[in-house]
């Protein structure tokens, strides 16, 4: 019987290559301290390594999954387990570009004095991994694996700092909070798996849009004509909302979105700064990722039907986004306001701009009516921007409270005097936060609204607003840090932050300064050209029966297989392309 | 044909960004060379600037157009590229009405930088750095002819100035700083709101269906009636959120007085000849071409508003004991001369408008800067404390009264053409003349304003009296000599102020050639489309209520139309 | 005769999810609301397995997701406990209420 089971060949290994080369780096990590003793040099060499392996990998990867025609690329018979397309391309390059900042950080601050450096380094090349697997899967399974193996290592990571009593009890709450949201979240999985059979989420998302349709519609009866005969009865709307709603918590976890947000706050004040920095950015875009991953699936689902389920079966759904994006930005804005504690107040502050994310990522897209500017290549050129700004942001609080020890805002006081090589990045770090022009932050706030509005629709226009409005609320306490470097001054001593350190920060700086004004249009474009192509199994492609779609589905396992060459793809592409020339 | 110096604009626009360059390899503590480097970078922009206009003017020539866009350049800048679906360019372009703005900044940018030699000797290489990047900002406001360069160069003028504010100000610097940047940063999201809605509604629009922000395709398209009425209601007041503000019109202009007592006298300076001046050139620019319904709709709201601020801030200056908050309190009445003129639809008012804009900023720029030459000495600008400076300040005395009068409009002087044409145009504003239709304004707008204007000279020479004449009054162990400034004003600082009034008087006896490059500007670009399309077969009969509620069918008509296609 | 069917297994489940969720609201204890969270991994166990068994077509998938479930019960559970014993270490209590290091 083991005949039958896939096992993968070494071609299918190399599509996998980043994530394999992420574990070598983790095992080399375990291995190395036996072999060459501990240190957390080699340690940190070892992860800089690995991370730039891992980039160059995606990089090569991606382009031969292109080059070979292929818009995604799944493991046969397990439609969605593990994705590789442009967008899990793109986000592994940016995630490890950021770990490649984290890291920097951490060398620069705490490896000298670190006695476990390669057990830090372990949990935090673990969770990357984590967060990579979420940005790229469509499995129940796989997703919650994937969030259990990014949670796992971040509630140690909190908790590293073992003589500190912040940090016991922020990981305490952290691993409180995640544990019952994970539950809940496998809870509503195992409601999904019941409704519909699989644990594959395109299916699942099929077979929500038709229940949902024939729900929406006046007349039940003549819908469930319309809807395939293959497909189960419609189900309880009940118990789908149930089961999404529970599903969702546990991303909305992730993200840190109101009401899953008390988390938040009080790990990121009680971990080590460099900790704070990674999860800010990494835990929240990955699981945004993944909702929108999520979005696209249903979306595009709509466009598999034969005439066509219109996008009003997922207005609720929409709604509900939209709804929960608002309300946690505008929480996060307000309640940093009131924030002494430097880590505190980014914490809300990247609660708000999971907010903004979550905005564009409550846009439903027909398949067949693309718009102009993608909600998803919005995002991800949101994240890379955010990662500068996060970066640059943190880099400078990390050198101003090791210096200071202190981690209130007071510390930053005469900052513009004391080192002002450390006021001015963090100056065009906090206005590019805000929002505001000439940084790269606009330029992001930009592309979000205009997918928002271009969308149409008084759920986007609202948003719009609230987001505008938003970037009014966040001025109040970006600037009070601002006053605080150049205004204030109490006379603290003047300090040379390490060479290292300054370099990192300022690069952010210039960085964000470049993508505001001068190159404006690549990173979108570019963004643009990594969010076409999601990976969609068949069953979303449309035009054809539930019973047709499951046994392409089924084929095109063995199409992907690369061995047998591009052509058969090529050629199964046409037959189908006649297939809906025929049938108008 | 071929402009002399290709992207001249762009040129003159960034030239200061170069001298930030140098500002930064000179040494922080070298104040001599750190200021003599900022003057030159000023008056190179100067120089910029008048080859600019130059250019301007001989390419209006040969094109025998006046009134349209010159010195234009595009480069795509967002979008896929330009014309695409995306068109969102790098777009600049001068009128007359710009093009007599820009002169404005960079005619008063030296004399600022001049005028803060001896007046800021902390972080000197910081100070010179924001205000050359405020002029780029400046600059770039003026130029752009896309409104996405339009607001990135807005929003980016109140950075450097929040910090000229918040580290070089008075006693209550922070305070004022932080209200001027919220006050200003609130009206401007709402605005960022209608940018991107004009947008989506250009995309959306039959026979546009581009993503555009140019400026001149979004003017055809309001002048063409394409953007229905009740759209135009509400991008009319986003926008208005953001000039008005800025501005400052009268409920939301509590932040100016603050600010402009607490700033350094050349945010003082800048703040009242040339940010201001972004707000009403917003309205004029965009709001009412753009969206003609609905600034005709709401012409008598902003009228009355702009009364109530003419006389409002004329009687809170007249209250006030300090010098500089009073100037600042008749720049929230002259400001809605400005908006009065605008809002009354005619030649006359838009032009008087214009006019006043410049006006004001040379004017109120000098008195800004008397004051502040005053302050340096005194340390003190309550009127309790000094008086009877006309003895030992002959020089200041001069120039204080001199443009006094100026702001005030004496004949013969800049103020009063600019402040005659606006009331003209309001009294007139319900006639059809100069082919435009009746406007919504009628005599006792303008009879109001008169009102103002009296009140105006009474505030003004109240305090020429109480501070240069009487008896000398002199705050203990004043005048400050310590850094070397003489009793009176010295050479350079009459140096400073010369060039202001020599100005000052060529524009009030002969402002000719300036309203012969504004008017058709005014014309062709703020209204004449209109005109053009619509009101050209009107009659004086039909009451102007008419018109809108004919508009307000036609747009409802067009919206049914999409709706049904 | 009495047959029991998928619906009697759903009952439980949802029983099993609702005393779990009792216990990780009322508990002030962190091992008590790990042991919550516990009820709460096993009613979707029991969940993912009667569903596959009762699902038409047959396959595994549901099986194997329970399996998974359970490992990860453990190891978040390894975690966990490892975290409340530093907690006790450092503060003395593991009682979640206590903690007020962090005002959140």
């Amino acid at each position: 019987m083991f005949e039958s089971f896939w096992r993968p060949t070494l071609t299918d290994l190399y599509w996998f290559s980043p994530e394999l080369a992420l574990v070598g780096t983790l095992v080399t990590l375990l291995i190395a301290p036996m072999i060459v003793g501990r240190s957390s040099r080699n340690a940190t060499w070892i992860v800089v390594l690995g991370t730039l392996v891992t980039i160059l990998l995606s990089w090569k990867v991606g382009g031969d999954v292109r080059s070979a025609g292929l818009s995604g690329l799944a493991p046969p018979e397990a439609a969605g387990m593990l994705i590789l397309d442009n967008m899990s391309v793109y986000f592994k390059i940016v995630l490890m570009v950021f770990m490649l900042g984290v890291a920097l950080l951490w060398s620069i601050g705490s490896a000298k004095k670190e006695k476990h450096a390669e057990e830090f380094l372990i949990l935090l090349v673990g969770s990357a991994l984590g967060m990579i697997l979420m940005a790229g899967t469509l499995n129940l399974l796989m997703i919650i694996i994937a969030i259990e193996l990014a949670s796992l290592p971040s509630y140690a990571i909190v908790a590293f700092n073992k003589r500190n009593r912040r940090s016991a009890e922020a990981s305490l709450k952290y691993v409180i909070f995640g544990g019952i949201s994970s539950a809940i979240m496998l809870y509503g999985m195992s409601l999904l798996y019941g409704l519909y059979h699989t644990l594959d989420f395109a299916r699942i998302a099929y077979g929500v849009v038709a229940d949902l349709q024939a729900f929406a519609a006046v007349d039940v009866s003549s819908v469930a004509q319309s809807v395939d005969a293959s497909m189960p009865a419609a189900q309880n709307t009940v118990a789908i909302g149930v089961a999404l709603a529970c599903f969702l918590a546990g991303i909305f976890f992730k993200i840190a979105a109101v009401p899953f947000h008390f988390w938040c706050p009080d790990v990121f004040e009680g971990a080590q700064i460099e900790v704070t920095t990674w999860l800010s950015v990494s835990s929240k875009s990955a699981a945004i990722v993944l909702l929108l991953r999520l979005v696209d699936t249903f979306s595009s689902a709509t466009g598999a039907f034969p005439g066509g389920a219109s996008l009003s079966a997922l207005t609720g759904l929409a709604w509900g986004l939209g709804i929960v994006a608002a309300v946690t930005c505008t929480w996060g804005n307000f309640a940093a306001y009131r924030q002494n504690n430097v880590k505190r107040l980014f914490a809300y502050s990247s609660i708000a701009h999971a907010g903004y994310m979550m905005m564009a990522a409550s846009v439903f897209v027909h398949p067949d009516s693309p718009l102009d500017y993608s909600p998803i290549a919005a995002v991800l050129v949101y994240i890379l921007i955010y990662v500068f700004m996060n970066l640059g942001a943190f880099g400078v609080a990390a050198m101003v409270v090791w210096r200071s020890g202190n981690e209130n805002i007071d510390a930053f006081h005469g900052l513009g005097r004391r080192a002002p090589w450390l006021a001015i990045p963090m100056l065009c770090c906090l206005v590019s936060l805000v929002g505001l022009p000439p940084f790269a932050g606009f330029i992001g706030k930009i592309w979000i609204l205009l997918s928002l509005g271009a969308s149409g629709g008084g759920l986007y226009w609202g948003l719009v607003i609230v987001a505008v409005l938003n970037t009014l609320v966040s001025l109040f306490f970006y600037l009070r840090i601002v006053k605080a470097m150049f205004f204030v001054d109490d006379g603290q001593e003047s300090f040379t932050p390490p060479i290292s350190g300054l370099a990192m920060v300022n690069v952010c700086a210039v960085v964000l300064v470049l993508m505001g004004t001068l190159f404006i249009e690549a990173p979108r474009r570019k963004a643009e050209f990594y969010a076409s192509n999601l990976f969609r199994p068949a069953i979303l492609k449309g035009g054809m029966s539930h019973a047709e779609n499951a046994a392409i589905d089924a084929t095109q396992g063995e199409l992907l297989r690369l061995t047998e060459g591009v052509a058969r793809i090529e050629g199964e592409r046409n037959r189908r392309s006649d297939r809906q020339a025929q049938t108008p | 044909m071929a402009d002399w110096i290709p992207n001249i604009l762009t040129l003159m626009t960034l030239s200061p960004l170069l001298g930030i360059f140098f500002l930064m390899l000179i040494d922080a503590r070298d104040h001599k060379r750190l200021r003599l480097m900022a003057m030159v970078t000023s008056l190179a922009t100067f120089a910029l600037a008048i080859v600019a206009a130059v250019d301007f003017s001989r390419a209006a020539d040969a094109a025998d157009r006046w009134d349209a866009f010159h010195l234009k350049s595009t480069t795509a800048w967002l979008g896929d590229s330009v014309g695409g679906v995306v068109d969102i360019a790098y777009r600049v372009g001068v009128d007359g009405i710009s093009l007599s703005l820009v002169l404005l900044t960079a005619f008063l940018m030296p004399l600022v930088v001049w005028g803060s030699f001896s007046s800021i000797r902390e972080r000197v290489r910081e100070y010179f750095i924001l205000l050359l990047l405020l002029e780029v900002g400046m600059l770039g406001v003026f130029c752009a002819l896309d409104l996405f360069l339009f607001y990135v160069c807005f929003e980016f003028t109140l950075v450097p100035l929040y910090f000229i504010i918040g580290i070089w100000g008075g006693p209550q610097r922070r305070k004022a700083a932080n209200k001027f940047f919220i006050y200003t940063l609130t009206g401007s999201v709402l605005m960022f709101a209608a940018i991107l809605f004009l947008a989506h509604h250009a995309y959306v629009t039959n026979g546009i269906g581009v993503f555009t922000l140019d400026i001149l395709k979004l003017t055809a398209m309001g002048q063409q009636y394409l953007i229905p009425y009740n759209v135009q209601w509400w991008l009319f007041l986003a926008f208005a959120a953001g000039f008005a503000i800025k501005v400052p019109f009268f409920p939301v202009h509590t932040w100016l007085p603050l600010a402009h007592t607490e700033a350094p006298t050349a945010g003082s300076v800048i703040l009242a000849g040339v940010l201001l001046k972004l707000g009403t050139y917003g309205f004029l620019r965009l709001s009412l071409p753009i969206l003609p319904d609905a600034s005709v709709r709401f012409a008598p709201m902003m009228a009355t508003l702009a009364v109530i601020g003419i006389i409002y801030g004329a009687l809170c200056a007249w209250v006030q004991t300090d010098v500089k908050k009073l100037v600042a309190y008749s720049s929230v009445s002259h400001l809605g001369f400005c908006m009065l003129g605008m809002f009354s639809m005619k030649m006359a008012g838009a032009t008087g408008s214009v006019l006043y804009m410049l006006n004001h900023g040379l004017s109120t720029g000098a008195l800004f800067l008397v004051i502040g030459m005053v302050y340096e000495r005194y340390h003190t600008r309550e009127m309790s404390r000094i008086g009877g400076l006309a003895k030992p300040m002959p020089w200041m005395a001069f120039f204080l009264v001199f443009f006094t009068l100026s702001s005030i409009g004496l004949p013969g002087l800049n103020g009063f053409i600019g402040e005659f044409l606006v009331l003209l145009g309001t009294a007139a504003s319900g006639t059809v003349s100069d082919n435009l239709s009746a406007g919504r304004l009628g005599f006792g707008y303008a009879a109001a304003a008169a009102l103002g204007i009296i009140f105006g000279a009474v505030y003004m020479l109240l305090m020429c009296r109480r501070v240069l004449f009487g008896p000398v009054v002199e705050p203990p162990g004043t005048p400050d000599a310590s850094q070397g400034l003489p009793p009176d004003l010295n050479l350079r600082e009459r140096f400073i102020l010369a060039p202001l009034a020599i100005v000052c008087v060529v524009l009030g006896v002969w402002p000719k050639p300036l309203i012969e490059t504004i008017q058709p500007a005014i014309m062709a670009n703020v209204f004449q489309v209109k005109q053009d399309l619509q009101y050209a077969g009107e009659t004086d009969a039909v009451a102007p209520e008419v018109i809108f509620a004919v508009d307000a069918i036609e747009a409802a008509d067009d919206n049914d139309g999409e709706r049904s296609s | 005769m009495f047959i029991v069917g998928l619906t009697h297994y759903l009952i439980l489940a949802a029983v099993l999810f609702c005393c779990g969720v009792f216990v990780m609201m009322t508990k002030r204890n962190a091992i008590g609301i790990l042991m919550g969270v516990e009820l709460v991994l096993n009613s979707v166990n029991v969940n993912f397995v009667a569903f596959d068994r009762y699902r038409p077509g047959g396959g595994f998938d549901g099986q194997i997701a329970a399996l998974f479930v359970i490992v990860l019960a453990a190891a978040e559970a390894a975690v966990a406990v490892a975290i409340c014993m530093n907690v006790y270490k450092n503060l003395n209590t593991i009682d979640v209420d206590r903690g007020d290091a962090l005002h959140g």
